[in-house]
């Protein structure tokens, strides 16, 4: 039961930390000098009553603070509108991106978490030897491989060794999500890997040399009880909090990837109206992050009751 | 008494690859106008896509005949820059915040930490990309977006240390003396926790210049006729296929810098941390002792076959 | 080995590797408790009083120690060698024969794990028992040490207790699988002067009760007194004198034991000046040429400088290490 109070809790204390975002987003957009009618207008002429139409259209006569709680009511009531470029309905842009970019999110963070736990502890308990050396060399240099450059490289790679994979084809299918998906969720998953792995690596030898892990030796248990029991559950705890954090850096991830790969995701239409100046697609997609990421530490923090007794949920 | 050397080393052999190649890069960055033996905006059409390795351009040039190593040398010089001025930026704005909020505690940390929730609470390339949309692309905007992206993490790193250090006894000692706060923060706890803040920033520097690299080459950074790394590799992608050195080129400039920035920096804090440190083995301690033996005719390191004799 | 001790340490050497080098942390150590005794070892922090405990059960990282010398167990099988068993005989050894109650129960308890499992844990596989029989039996091992009420503590975990309370729980965990040996490594030093007698009370009163010998290692004087029945004292890493508490504490031989003696603060002292030791032990990176203690002994004689002095028995079953005792005088 107050699991679910907490989470009633939680989403409660969401709402000014949304309100403050979106409120600061909007006003930090519209510190730019460029003008949305002429974002809007784009290669069409510019005739003065185009202009003043466009101008009536999206609310630009009235103040900002106006503006601002229109597109707050807009949010509520679903009703967004339709953006500066394209004049497509900005709702139903954005939900048409979201499977793509969960599924990469989702599928790069199982295998980068999973992975990453596996091979820090692996590190972690042959500490000093040469397979210690190999992972953790391994992970630092791909720690400080930006993920962009990663996947430029592995572009090439893949048109040098296999000139028939496709880059690009339809979401129709499962096969085809896939197949479409793996490479740029590998690619991320890699970064997670170097990044997370090694946080498990000293937490877990940090661990290992705690005292409690004295007396788990001495009570005369088997190593391997000693060692995953004891060690490992209390290791993966500062690991589960910088999960949550690369989660939410893997949602910006997303935003380079999917340009890269050309994906037709969330973060590739951030670029794209960030680079053409389209604002209302912009706000509304800074707070869809925003949401996702809350959700997520919350999600974390539910975690963290479950693993870790002396956390009580508030 | 006299103090033992410690063991386990600062330069093992990648942290002293590492430093070497560093020095080989900021010293060329620093003398990049002297060493760059074409003007890197001088355009030739005459030499359009001359190939890497040939007679005058020794990386090959671009479509519109600009010499690459020159390129690449200036883009070096604008990349570590900028990376600077953002380490900078966040350390002079990140490292008072930290510390003044965990040194007071209380109301104050308890406001700052709130703004922190909420800047960290965006991912942070996102944050970066909303800024410089704010702020209108290009370098300046770039380098002041990612400072204002890395000064929340840098803050919180220096308000952990701080929380921890303020309860040690020489706090406690300088209190009592009357110290000024201002005297005991920056005076006695600052150099302190240092260290382990110095280690962070070679990091933060590393990973400065792929944050800026990736603006550049999504558009929104540098802009030219100015290039950096990241214009390079964003150039050198679209002629990818009539001459790969161009992308290459940077790519592997790029990943040389940050993999020899993370080494270096991960050699000072394993150094920093004992538990993390690698220690020799007896055998190789008692080897040395031997060959010190043959070589002195007595060992100044332990031998293992010596015992205590007592009567 | 003799028949009436439970454990024999022969001439251990303990070498650790540190950030600053070797520490020749335990040299040429030889200690022998028999069966139902209390055997104390005192001695400055950093004399090696916890390295030579914890090497009874190699709880060492064995990356960066090195063990020489022997550690006889008085086990069904004859006397074994510690030293020599290898990991699952090791394994088993431990909580069948001998247990260990470490210094600080705050971080010696898995901070995560309920308190009352942490013993059933060990009782399931040592007494081979089912899980709810397992509980049960933790269940009436606290009530025994006075972990009150039971069902309660069972189920909390280290953060929610105090620190006398958790070192019940060590004690419960020591107790529950009735072991032969007990070492308890400084059990009361990280707990409140009140806390700490209950807890010497209850270690007194299971020991009688079940006849089990213990190692205490303690540097306080005063414990040693009241609990044990002989002693060792350690300095540099090697006992410099043992023998039963009597002879100890009424004719210490070694000048550090009398120093240390004198060193104790005492209701006759009142209005005296305390008396310390002056200096330092002295760091283990190297090995002695002399005494260990010359630098800081009142009696120091040119000999020191250049010999070490061996073990040698002033009475029955009292040796002491220094030179102003003579082999035949």
């Amino acid at each position: 039961m107050h699991y679910v109070k907490f989470i009633v809790k939680r989403f409660i204390g969401m709402i000014p930390v949304i309100l403050i975002v979106s409120f600061l987003v909007f006003f930090i957009l519209r510190l730019s000098n460029v003008n949305p009618v002429t974002v809007m207008i784009g290669d069409r002429q510019s005739t003065e009553e185009l202009r003043q139409k466009l101008t009536k259209q999206f609310n630009l006569d009235k103040p900002l603070l106006t503006q601002y709680f229109i597109w707050m009511k807009g949010i509520f009531t679903g009703n967004l509108g339709v953006d500066y470029v394209n004049g497509q309905d900005i709702v139903s842009l954005v939900a048409s991106r979201i499977p793509v970019t969960l599924g990469l999110v989702v599928m790069s963070s199982v295998i980068g978490m999973a992975a990453a736990v596996l091979l820090g502890t692996f590190a972690a308990l042959y500490r000093g030897k040469a397979a210690d050396s190999i992972i953790t060399v391994t992970m630092l240099i791909f720690s400080s491989i930006p993920s962009f450059l990663l996947s430029i490289l592995v572009i090439i790679v893949i048109t040098e060794v296999a000139p028939g994979y496709s880059f690009s084809g339809g979401f129709s299918n499962i096969r085809e999500c896939f197949v479409r998906l793996i490479v740029p969720s590998l690619i991320m998953a890699l970064h997670m890997i170097a990044m997370l792995g090694r946080v498990t690596r000293s937490s877990m030898i940090s661990q290992l040399q705690a005292p409690y892990i004295n007396t788990a030796n001495a009570k005369g248990i088997s190593s391997s009880n000693v060692t995953f029991k004891h060690a490992f559950h209390n290791a993966v705890i500062p690991v589960l909090t910088i999960a949550g954090l690369m989660f939410a850096n893997s949602i910006g991830g997303t935003v380079l990837i999917e340009q890269i790969f050309s994906l037709p995701g969330v973060g590739g239409l951030l670029v794209t109206a960030i680079q053409q100046y389209n604002y209302p697609v912009v706000q509304i997609l800074v707070l869809f992050m925003l949401a996702i990421y809350l959700t997520m530490s919350l999600i974390v923090d539910l975690l963290y009751a479950v693993i870790d007794p002396r956390v009580k949920l508030k | 008494m006299k103090r033992q050397k410690k063991q386990g080393k600062f330069f093992t052999i990648p942290v002293i690859i590492a430093a070497v190649v560093l020095a080989v890069i900021v010293i060329s960055t620093i003398f990049a106008d002297f060493i760059a033996p074409y003007d890197p905006e001088a355009v030739d059409y005459n030499a359009s896509f001359v190939r890497a390795f040939s007679k005058g351009h020794i990386l090959g040039t671009d479509r519109i005949g600009r010499d690459l190593l020159s390129r690449l040398l200036c883009g070096a010089k604008i990349s570590i820059l900028n990376a600077f001025m953002i380490v900078g930026f966040e350390i002079l704005a990140g490292v008072p915040i930290g510390l003044i909020s965990g040194y007071y505690g209380g109301r104050i940390d308890n406001i700052i930490m709130r703004i922190w929730d909420m800047v960290c609470s965006l991912p942070s390339l996102l944050l970066a990309f909303v800024l410089v949309a704010a702020f209108g692309k290009g370098m300046w905007s770039g380098i002041i977006a990612l400072g204002i992206v890395y000064t929340p993490l840098t803050a919180k790193l220096a308000r952990s240390l701080i929380m921890t250090e303020k309860t040690q006894v020489y706090v406690e000692a300088a209190k009592s003396l009357g110290y000024t706060d201002f005297r005991i923060i920056f005076r006695h706890i600052l150099p302190n926790v240092i260290t382990t803040m110095i280690a962070q920033f070679t990091l933060d520097i590393g990973s400065a210049i792929t944050s800026m690299a990736t603006l550049s080459y999504l558009g929104i950074g540098v802009q030219p006729p100015l290039a950096d790394w990241g214009t390079l590799l964003k150039d050198g992608m679209s002629m990818l296929y009539m001459n790969p050195v161009l992308l290459i080129a940077p790519a592997l400039a790029v990943l040389i810098t940050t993999i020899a920035i993370n080494i270096f920096s991960d050699g000072i804090q394993t150094y920093i941390d004992p538990t993390q440190r690698k220690l020799p083995s007896f055998k190789s301690i008692y080897k040395k002792g031997e060959k010190e033996k043959k070589k002195l005719g007595k060992a100044v390191t332990l031998l293992k076959s010596r015992k205590e004799e007592c009567i | 080995m003799d028949g009436r001790n439970i454990i024999e340490i022969n001439n251990l050497d303990v070498n650790l590797m540190s950030v600053r080098g070797i520490v020749h942390a335990v040299s040429g150590v030889n200690m022998k408790v028999k069966k139902g005794e209390v055997h104390g070892v005192v001695g400055e922090s950093g004399c090696g009083k916890s390295v030579s405990a914890k090497s009874i059960l190699k709880l060492h990282d064995p990356e960066r120690t090195e063990y020489s010398g022997e550690i006889l167990l008085d086990t069904e099988e004859g006397p074994l060698d510690i030293l020599k068993m290898n990991n699952r005989h090791l394994t088993n050894m431990k909580g069948k024969y001998v247990s260990m109650i470490f210094q600080d129960p705050m971080t010696s308890l898995n901070p995560i794990m309920k308190a009352g499992e942490q013993i059933a844990e060990v009782v399931r596989i040592k007494k081979n028992l089912k899980k709810k029989e397992a509980k049960k039996y933790v269940l009436d091992i606290f009530d025994k040490v006075g972990i009150l009420p039971p069902e309660k503590r069972y189920n909390q975990y280290p953060f929610e207790m105090s620190g006398g309370m958790l070192q019940r729980v060590m004690i419960a965990m020591a107790l529950s699988c009735e072991v032969k040996l007990i070492i308890a490594d400084e059990p009361t030093t990280a707990l409140d002067v009140t806390i700490q007698a209950q807890i010497l009370e209850l270690m007194k009163k299971f020991q009688k009760e079940s006849n089990t010998s213990i190692i205490f290692i303690t540097h306080n004087l005063g414990v040693v007194a009241e609990i044990c029945n002989s002693v060792s004292v350690m300095y540099a890493g090697r006992v410099v004198e043992s023998g039963n508490v009597v002879d100890i504490f009424d004719n210490p031989a070694h000048p550090y034991t009398k120093a240390l003696l004198e060193s104790r603060p005492s209701s006759s002292d009142t209005g005296k000046k305390m008396k310390t030791i002056a200096g330092a032990p002295p760091a283990l990176y190297r090995k002695f040429i002399g005494c260990p203690f010359e630098a800081r002994c009142e009696y120091a004689m040119d000999l020191c400088k250049v010999k070490i002095p061996c073990e040698t028995a002033v009475k029955e079953e009292h040796t002491v290490a220094c030179h102003l005792y003579k082999k035949g005088d």
